[in-house]
Parts: C-alpha cells; sequence; structure tokens
C-alpha cells in the first residue's frame, strides 16, 4: 500500500494524534478517570504489542512510529465507557498481532486494524462493547461499582430501532452528548478536525468529501429530508469519526485522485445500505472493511488505466511526428 | 514421496503427518474445518467422515490404471468418491441423525476434496500399494488429530464447554465460534505449526 501524499508517515500520524488528543481530553471530560485508564491501557498495550512483536519477526522498530499510538487512541474512543479491560486489551491485541503484523507490519496492512479489532471485539462481547453509560456520568475504575452504573443502547441503535430522529436536542447531539462510544460523537469537533487533516493532506479530501455527500444526500433522501435525522445518522454510529480516522486512513488509501473517489463514493454507498437496508448500528465498520479491498483493486485499474492512455498519446505523438518529417521531407524534395 | 528403504519409520510418520500435515500444511480440505468443527463433536464426526471418504476412495482410486490421461482418471476419482459418500452419508445420518444437517453442502463437497483430486495423482497413487497405504492412513491421522484439537480449544474458548459440559473460564471468544473466527484460529495453528517446523529445521541443522 502506498501512502497518499508526499508527506512522510510519521507526520501523518503525528497530524492524526493531534487530532485524536482532543477528543480524548472531551472524553475523559465527559467519563472522568475511567474513560482514562482505558485511553492509557489501549495505547500501552499497542505499543508493548507492536514492540514484541518486531522483537519476535527479527525486525527493527522505528522508534518514532506513532502510528500504533494513533491506533491504540482510535480503538480506546470507539469503546463504551464502561467496557472492561479485557476487552480492550483483546482489541488491541487483534489490531496489533492479526491486521498490522500477520500482513507484514508497517505499511502493507489491507484492512485497518481498528475497524477490524473492534468488528471482532463487538462480535466476541457484544453485551460490553455495545451498552454505554449515560454521558457525564463519571465513572469509577472499581467493576464493583460499574455493576451498579445503569447501561443504555447506543443513540444510534435507538434510531434504528424507532426509525425516527434522535430524542437528544440538536446541541446535544452536536457535542456529542448522548449514549454512545466514548469518543466519536463530537460532530463539530470532528468537522473541523477533518478540514484541518485535509489542509495538512493528512487525509485524502477527495475521500472524505465524497463519502460525506453520499451519506448527507442518500440520508435526506431516505428520511426526507428531516434534519435532525440527518443529525442524528450523522452523529451517531461512528459516521464521521469512521469517515476521517478510519475511512481515509492513509495506510489503507489508494494513491490516485481517481480511485480516492471512487473509494470514497463505494464506502458511503455501503454505509447507507448497512444503516438503512442491514439495521448495523455502526455501519461505517462495515463500510470501511469491505470497501478497503476494492481501494487496492481500483488503484491497479486507474494506474492500468493511466498507463493505457499515456501509452496511446505518445503513440499518437510519434506519429504525427513521424508524419510531419515526411511530409517536410517530401516538400524539399519537390 | 521419497524412497521407503532410506526412511526410518518416525520420518516416515514425522513426514505424513506433520511435516505435510493435510490441513496446516497443505491445506486440504480446510472449508469444512472452518465451517463444521467448531465444537468436538462436530471435528469428531467431521474426522470420521473425511477419513472413510479418504481412505476408501484413495484406495479403489490406487486400481485406476495410470496410463489413463489425468483429466479422465479425476472424473473416475470423483466417480469413486461419490460412491463412497453414499454407504459413507447412510451410516453416519444414522449413527449421528444432526450430523448431515450440520454440515450441510460441506458433507458431499469432501468427496471433490484436493487430497483426493491432486495430492492423490502426485504424491500417492504413484508409489507403492504398501507404502501409500501406510501414507494414506498417516496423512488421515494427522488430518483428524489436527480436526479434534482445532474443534476442542474452539469450542472451549468460544462457548466455554467440553462436549456439551460447562468449564468456567472468565472470558469467551465467541467469534472464534463463527466462520471468519474458525479461519483466524486456523491460521494461528497453521503458523505455530510453521513455526516449531522451522525452529526443529534450525536446530538440526
Amino acid at each position: 500500500m502506498e501512502r497518499i501524499n508526499s508527506k512522510s508517515d510519521i507526520l501523518i500520524s503525528a497530524d492524526m494524534l493531534i487530532a485524536l488528543l482532543i477528543p480524548a481530553v472531551i472524553a475523559v471530560y465527559y467519563y472522568g478517570i475511567r474513560a482514562a485508564m482505558i485511553i492509557v491501557v489501549s495505547v500501552a498495550v499497542c505499543l508493548l504489542t507492536d514492540v514484541i512483536c518486531y522483537k519476535l519477526r527479527g525486525r527493527v522498530r522505528v522508534k518514532a512510529e506513532i502510528s500504533t499510538v494513533v491506533t491504540g487512541l482510535t480503538i480506546a474512543l470507539m469503546m463504551s465507557a464502561s467496557v472492561p479491560f479485557y476487552a480492550v486489551v483483546t482489541t488491541d491485541l487483534f489490531a496489533i498481532i492479526i491486521c498490522k503484523h500477520a500482513f507484514g507490519g508497517r505499511g502493507n496492512e489491507i484492512f485497518n486494524g481498528a475497524a477490524v479489532a473492534f468488528l471482532f471485539s463487538s462480535i466476541c462481547f457484544p453485551t460490553e462493547m455495545l451498552n454505554y453509560p449515560r454521558p457525564a456520568v463519571h465513572l469509577s475504575l472499581s467493576s464493583e461499582e460499574l455493576l451498579n452504573t445503569s447501561l443504555f443502547q447506543s443513540m444510534s441503535k435507538s434510531v434504528i430501532l424507532s426509525n425516527d430522529a434522535a430524542s437528544s436536542s440538536i446541541i446535544d447531539l452536536l457535542v456529542g452528548k448522548f449514549c454512545g462510544p466514548m469518543g466519536t460523537g463530537f460532530i463539530i469537533l470532528f468537522i473541523i478536525t477533518a478540514a484541518f487533516l485535509m489542509l495538512r493532506r493528512s487525509i485524502s479530501a477527495i475521500s472524505f468529501c465524497s463519502q460525506f455527500a453520499v451519506i448527507v444526500i442518500g440520508t435526506l433522501i431516505y428520511c426526507g429530508s428531516d434534519i435532525k435525522y440527518t443529525l442524528s445518522v450523522l452523529c451517531g454510529g461512528m459516521t464521521i469519526f469512521g469517515m476521517i480516522f478510519l475511512s481515509c486512513d492513509y495506510r489503507t488509501m489508494p494513491k490516485t485522485r481517481s480511485s480516492r473517489l471512487i473509494l470514497g463514493l463505494i464506502t458511503g454507498v455501503l454505509t447507507l445500505i448497512f444503516r438503512f437496508y442491514a439495521g448495523a448500528e455502526n455501519p461505517i465498520i462495515y463500510a470501511v472493511i469491505i470497501a478497503a479491498p476494492f481501494g487496492i483493486e481500483l488503484d491497479r485499474k486507474m494506474l492500468s488505466f493511466a498507463k493505457i492512455i499515456s501509452n496511446a498519446k505518445k503513440k499518437r505523438t510519434v506519429t504525427a511526428e513521424k508524419t510531419k518529417e515526411t511530409d517536410e521531407s517530401g516538400l524539399n524534395n519537390e | 514421496m521419497n524412497n521407503p528403504k532410506k526412511e526410518s519409520l518416525s520420518s516416515v510418520i514425522y513426514n505424513s503427518m506433520v511435516r505435510n500435515n493435510l490441513v496446516l500444511v497443505l491445506g486440504t480440505a480446510i472449508a469444512p474445518v472452518i465451517v463444521v468443527a467448531n465444537t468436538l463433536k462436530n471435528a469428531a464426526i467431521l474426522a470420521l467422515t473425511f477419513s472413510v471418504i479418504t481412505f476408501f476412495t484413495m484406495l479403489l482410486s490406487s486400481f485406476i490404471p495410470q496410463k489413463l490421461v489425468y483429466t479422465v482418471r479425476v472424473i473416475i476419482y470423483i466417480a469413486i468418491g461419490a460412491l463412497v459418500y453414499v454407504p459413507t452419508a447412510i451410516i453416519i445420518s444414522s449413527l449421528f441423525p444432526q450430523a448431515l444437517q450440520n454440515m450441510g453442502i460441506y458433507f458431499p463437497l469432501l468427496i471433490t476434496n484436493s487430497f483426493i483430486i491432486f495430492h492423490s495423482d502426485t504424491a500417492f497413487l504413484t508409489e507403492k500399494k504398501g507404502r501409500m497405504m501406510l501414507d494414506l492412513i498417516l496423512g488421515i491421522i494427522g488430518y483428524d488429530i489436527v480436526v479434534l484439537i482445532f474443534g476442542l480449544i474452539r469450542e472451549i474458548i468460544s462457548t466455554g464447554e467440553i462436549n456439551g459440559n460447562v468449564i468456567t473460564l472468565p472470558i469467551l471468544f465467541k467469534a472464534f465460534y463463527q466462520p471468519f473466527g474458525g479461519f483466524i484460529l486456523l491460521g494461528i495453528f497453521a503458523a505455530v505449526l510453521r513455526g516449531i517446523l522451522l525452529l526443529i529445521k534450525k536446530v538440526s541443522n
């Protein structure tokens, strides 16, 4: 896989890390010490596993490789604030061992590790992973106290079940104050983050904008221009978060612009299908995983297509030059 | 296959059961293993079915003259497999009434497994009868052992049971019960075996 532009992996990862730190702070503000602990554990496990895997594979790990920290932080923010630590550790181990190192390590990933690992853990531990505490309820680290905390289904799930807009106010939706993963609902922040990352060329603007357009237009058509319903779809189910940090991930992003555009459209359409026809709680996760192989194939097709066109252009130029030369020599003879 | 005179029995066993393990090294009939072998019982039924079908099909196929064109031979192998399948299906369904239903399409598909179609012609049917039988039996035992261990571990980690008996585990990985989890687990098994084989090779060198 190639990265999406000439920037180095480390710079892109640093941008992503900065972008992820702000929702991490907000998650800690909303859920307290437990959210902070989940973030610390997730990042630490990812880093430790990465170091061990590099040692076992006999490869040298670049010290400045911070993509692992980005993966750890992404996974942590996708979790419920009440999730048990073993679920976090399992997700991290899966992301680093199976999704990264089993495929050959940095730069060879086929899928986004955080997305696949989250899906794996949500199948393994559905109750723990997909039930959420109310926002602004500070959770303690003790598991006994946690048993007394009431857990609810996510806002996204409630919208799917009722087929109506979320009961939360628009302001609450915009600031992520609803039941759901602890760091994926702050839509205003994520829009600003996306703009920052696009300006810094750390995510593909074409891919992000095409996905965004497809999801917004598709939802508006589906719900008959209900703005609040559309907002519920964008805020819930990690949609915007997934678009920035999972779908536009430079590690699995195609090289050519046309491929990125097509990939964005495919991901957007798949998200809508999973959301409205399959009733998936986090449709962007499925869409990202299914669309990833398309990205690889699209790149190949587009590059070979571009090669064919450039060859045809070269041939045409050579033929034109030859004709011109023949004409000129003919005129000279005359 | 190597010359039997030069090989000791232990190396024949090692080569047939471990180094050329049908599932983990040659990747034979992995689809039924992934889909069907999610509990010890299902794994045992799969192992039994695979053993019976493969053994008798290969045994009968060894009488097919090698002068025949490969394409024709393969068709005959499959026809023999289909013939062996009928009594096997009757016996298995009478012993385990739910088994056929659980295995679905993967049960009849066992007659077209790559072991019968490809490996038979390249490795087994070119050998002498006695050596072929030994290799075949050891190969099948190697397959059965892996399938049984795979089914047992999968049942334990995904459901917390051993053949229906509950054992208390702190964490259960339900995803391994699904075919995609089976794929991952089989991949881990294959990686571990290859790692061990590499280590043995290194040590012996």
